[in-house]
């Protein structure tokens, strides 16, 4: 009965913002499905990362499972037309994350482990990229019972996860547990890669009565917002009390694993603005050197990440903002990363092709 | 403006622009005002001016160097919008004699329709923010002469997060330009683009006319209707004029488009006047409505508590959108899992069953699994509860799905569940440490009375409602393990039902060796003790290193404050006459608990 009377008041909007040229806007951005022609790659990716039952593994991280990883494997199984595997990854995460008692995913899997979920809180990334990746699939091959899941867990991310009429806009908190302004003294605190933008541009397509376009430009005017230090790059985790953004108490003050994606969900997005990278680019410097994490305070880097995986992200943020041609020895992924940086190709392969295919030109 | 209808209106402009504003010929102007010919340079601006209303003299006039005759072909090419052309032969003049300056005049207005193409392709392509980057002084109102470039700019300040700035800039529109037409156009811009409090600051600037009308009485329906969406999403309390809403009905009752009746119903049921939401509903629908509208009718009909009439509703307009899909499924869910189950014809809980197998609906099917446990029919029910934690386990199902293993005697199965979700689902544990099966909860076990056993066979529920507080059982009842625990087994959940129709591909009791097999569970975040904790028993730490179970649980945590749900909560707890306590579909196996 919850689900019944708060999908009312929803629906108000849905209505009146635009009847159905909402939903032909989204359609007007390009489709995920087939966007992955190396199919190559996806096949090494499938047998080196997913089990036989839909689990995408996490390699460099004891062999667990989150939230995140399967909605990324969902989303690369509708770009290479991969409906078996969409099926098999999909099957495996409501049969094994979907353990709370409403739409969202437990965010973390450790098998061997009793029980193996780790956590009932959820990561609303993962969730977004599952709705996405949903919505993706149902777009791709027609089929309701994913546009069915896509709306319920999008429904369930625009009510409980978007904090309305802060002054900074709609805010997206990372899960529902332990990041509100009650929850914590810095709080609310938010993780700007949860900003999955290239889903907010098709979440419409089946829970139209959220404004996804509006989570969105929150999410850009902080992401321009949040410079700190020497590098002006933002900290993985931020803490919003008073407004203006900070770097998070209780976190590593780093630009980070998380923060790196930035820039990809935003050339992903097809995001017009080529200067949007400048700050990433500025701190990876020339390309082919490694990829740098940043220390906040003093804007050195922390670590230098070497894999090709990791090396596609400035390339695909060069390609963005400066129309740079793709470089050869990024064209395919390495058969010997582990989950992470393959999993940023590919994803990195597809925003290319997708959106900036003349950079792909010989 | 929907971005579809930006490139004719674009192409048109292209065409049209020679005629604007600030292309009105002010070569004599300039000539006596560069010239020093005052008087003559004024009467020029007074002429100009009478003849292009809203034009005003360009102040730099006075400071400006005259264009000398021999930039001449320099103006034709801009006349004839060779831009390309122009700046060629500029630079080759500038190469050939150096020292030579382009006039002031040609240089701005060079510039100025570079700055217009720019504009007209990025809007052109929907790149709003490269047209507010690009903008410049039009924030501050600064340039309406080109009122059809204002307007694209005003549209890309609005949706590019620049909303007071579209503000000034249509405000400006309204306080320099004369033009009628230009003038409703303007607000016509704002109420697709603004606030609709935005937009009621601009009607305030109509004027009016000599009848005492304003200017704008012509697009009365228009701003209703914005009213109408702002009233919708809460961003207006006001009521509506009984006059101005009986207008807007007037037309809406014969309008072409049925979202027109439609917004009439809508405003009826938001303001809770539910006869009249239904009479538009059905209207709109009548007039050829859709999906959308058949869902509001649907909510309407929920609310006036014909859930009869909602189920039939939505199924007929599930196709088209899939809120309908879902609200049948959720209709009938909190019927299904009722502790008194109601009787329900065949074929109706067929046609349920069959959308709930098309949709993979783990709602409709543990509501048939609790529906089927509740009658009795215990294998039918295992199926079901089976199909459900295949596609979405939460604690309830789980439960359910032991309760019909325990039932039909599936002992091996039983076991590998309770274990599986040891440490995440004490309501599941608790299971292993019941008492015979003749305790487990339902009606099937009740003494016969005759009452009871018809109400049984013909799937209508008994008449008695178990407590819903559990009695204590002693420990040393608890002690007595009917069950293995623990065992080790699988930590997956094996069960998948990919296809619709196809029958059970039960995979569930599939436990290989294991290499390290796990005993004693460990803490999970947003996860209560377990029931065999108050033995004795500890917990490994969590994930996280927790050693504490979580004193609520997961789904019972308080809502983030300022989302849609906890202000919905808030409202449901404030409306005393919801028809359904807002945890009954939660509790739905709670109230077996004995």
């Amino acid at each position: 009965m919850r689900r019944l009377a708060l999908s009312i008041v929803a629906l108000f909007a849905l209505l009146v913002v635009a009847p159905l040229s909402a939903a032909q806007a989204d359609r007007s951005t390009p489709a995920l499905h087939g966007q992955l022609s190396d199919r190559e790659a996806w096949r090494a990716y499938k047998a080196r990362f997913v089990t036989e039952s839909g689990r995408v593994v996490d390699t460099a991280n004891g062999g667990i499972s989150h939230s995140e990883g399967q909605g990324y494997g969902m989303l690369l199984a509708v770009a290479a037309d991969d409906k078996p595997a969409f099926e098999r990854i999909w099957g495996w995460t409501r049969a094994n994350l979907f353990v709370r008692d409403d739409a969202l995913a437990a965010w973390r899997w450790e098998p061997e482990k009793r029980p193996a979920v780790a956590d009932m809180n959820n990561a609303t990334d993962g969730d977004l990229l599952i709705a996405w990746a949903l919505t993706e699939a149902a777009e791709a091959w027609g089929e309701v019972s994913y546009r069915v899941a896509a709306r319920r867990t999008a429904v369930e991310i625009g009510r409980k996860l978007v904090v309305m009429k802060s002054s900074n806009g709609p805010l997206l908190l990372p899960g529902l547990s332990g990041f509100a302004a009650e929850d914590r003294p810095d709080g609310p605190v938010l993780n700007l890669s949860y900003y999955v933008f290239p889903a907010f541009a098709r979440l419409p397509l089946v829970a139209p009565e959220f404004d996804w376009a509006g989570i969105g430009r929150t999410g850009l005017r902080l992401i321009a917002q949040a410079r700190f230090g020497p590098s002006q790059l933002p900290s993985d985790w931020i803490s919003l009390k008073g407004g203006t953004p900070q770097p998070a108490a209780g976190f590593a003050s780093e630009f980070s694993y998380n923060g790196i994606r930035i820039p990809l969900y935003l050339a992903f997005s097809g995001f017009d603005q080529p200067r949007s990278h400048d700050v990433f680019l500025a701190a990876w410097g020339r390309e082919g050197k490694g990829l740098a994490l940043v220390d906040i305070g003093n804007g050195k880097p922390s670590a230098v990440l070497t894999e090709r995986g990791y090396l596609t992200l400035p390339a695909l943020s060069a390609c963005a903002s400066r129309s740079q041609a793709w470089p050869a020895n990024l064209r395919t992924s390495a058969q010997n990363e582990h989950y992470y940086p393959t999993t940023l190709h590919l994803l990195a392969l597809t925003a290319v092709r997708m959106r900036y295919p003349s950079c792909l030109r010989d | 403006m929907p971005t579809r209808l930006i490139g004719p209106l674009l192409f048109a402009l292209l065409l049209s622009s020679p005629a604007l504003a600030a292309d009105v010929d002010e070569s004599a102007l300039r000539y006596y005002a560069a010239t020093g010919q005052r008087e003559r340079a004024e009467a020029e601006g007074r002429r100009l001016m009478a003849l292009h209303p809203g034009w005003t003299v360009p102040p730099e006039v006075w400071t400006d160097r005259a264009s000398p005759p021999d930039e001449k072909p320099l103006w034709q090419l801009f006349a004839n919008n060779d831009i390309d052309g122009l700046k060629r032969t500029i630079a080759e003049r500038g190469k050939a004699e150096p020292g030579w300056r382009l006039s002031d005049d040609l240089a701005r207005k060079l510039a100025r329709k570079e700055l217009r193409i720019a504009l007209l392709t990025h809007a052109g392509k929907a790149q709003w923010l490269a047209v507010s980057d690009l903008a410049g002084s039009f924030g501050k109102g600064a340039d309406v002469d080109d009122v059809e470039l204002a307007w694209i700019v005003a549209e890309g300040f609005a949706r590019s997060d620049r909303q007071p700035e579209a503000f000034a800039l249509l405000s400006a529109i309204l306080t320099r330009r004369v033009d009628p037409q230009e003038r409703r156009a303007t607000i016509q811009k704002a109420l697709a683009l603004l606030p609709m409090a935005d937009v009621e600051q601009l009607l305030v600037m109509g004027k009016a006319g000599s009848d005492g009308t304003s200017e704008f009485a012509a697009l009365a329906i228009d701003v209703t209707r914005g009213r109408i969406a702002a009233i919708l999403h809460d961003e207006r309390e006001a009521p509506l004029e009984p006059a101005e809403i009986k207008a807007f009905e007037d037309y809406a009752r014969t309008a072409d488009d049925p979202s027109q009746p439609g917004l009439v119903a809508w405003l009826a049921l938001k303001q809770n006047r539910l006869p009249d939401a239904l009479q538009w509903f059905k209207h709109a629908i009548a007039r050829g409505g859709d999906a959308t509208i058949a869902h509001g009718l649907a909510h309407t009909l929920l609310r006036l508590g014909h859930r009869r009439e909602v189920e039939e509703v939505a199924f007929a307009w599930r196709g088209p959108l899939t809120n309908n899909a879902i609200l049948f499924i959720d209709v009938l869910e909190t019927e299904l899992t009722k502790p008194v189950p109601p009787s329900i014809e065949p074929e109706r809980l067929a046609r349920y069953a069959r959308v709930t197998l098309e949709i993979r609906s783990a709602e409709g099917a543990q509501g048939l699994g609790w529906y089927a446990y509740n009658s009795c029919q215990f294998e039918t029910a295992l199926g079901w509860f089976q199909r459900a934690s295949a596609w979405q386990p939460k604690e309830n199902t789980v439960y359910g799905q032991a309760l019909a293993l325990q039932r039909l005697k599936r002992q091996r199965e039983f076991v590998e569940l309770v274990n599986r979700y040891d440490g995440l689902f004490p309501k599941v544990v608790e299971l292993a440490f019941a008492g015979p099966t003749e305790d487990l909860p339902g009606p099937c076990d009740r003494p016969a009375t005759a009452l009871a056993v018809e109400q049984i066979r013909t799937a209508a529920g008994p008449v008695h409602v178990p407590g819903p507080v559990m009695s204590p059982i002693p420990v040393s009842s608890r002690l007595m393990r009917r069950v293995a625990f623990p065992v080790a087994v699988s930590a997956e959940n094996a069960l998948r039902f990919p296809e619709a129709v196809r029958q059970p591909a039960v995979d569930a009791a599939r436990s290989g060796p294991f290499e390290r097999p796990v005993l004693v569970a460990r803490r999970v975040g947003g996860v209560v003790a377990m029931p065999y904790e108050q033995l004795g028993f500890t917990l490994l730490p969590g994930w996280d290193g927790a050693e504490q179970p979580a004193t609520i649980p997961a789904a019972a945590q308080p809502l983030p404050r300022g989302t849609l749900w906890a202000s919905q909560q808030d409202t449901m707890a404030r409306q005393a006459a919801a028809p359904v306590p807002a945890h009954a579909v939660a509790g739905a196996a709670t109230r077996f608990r004995r």
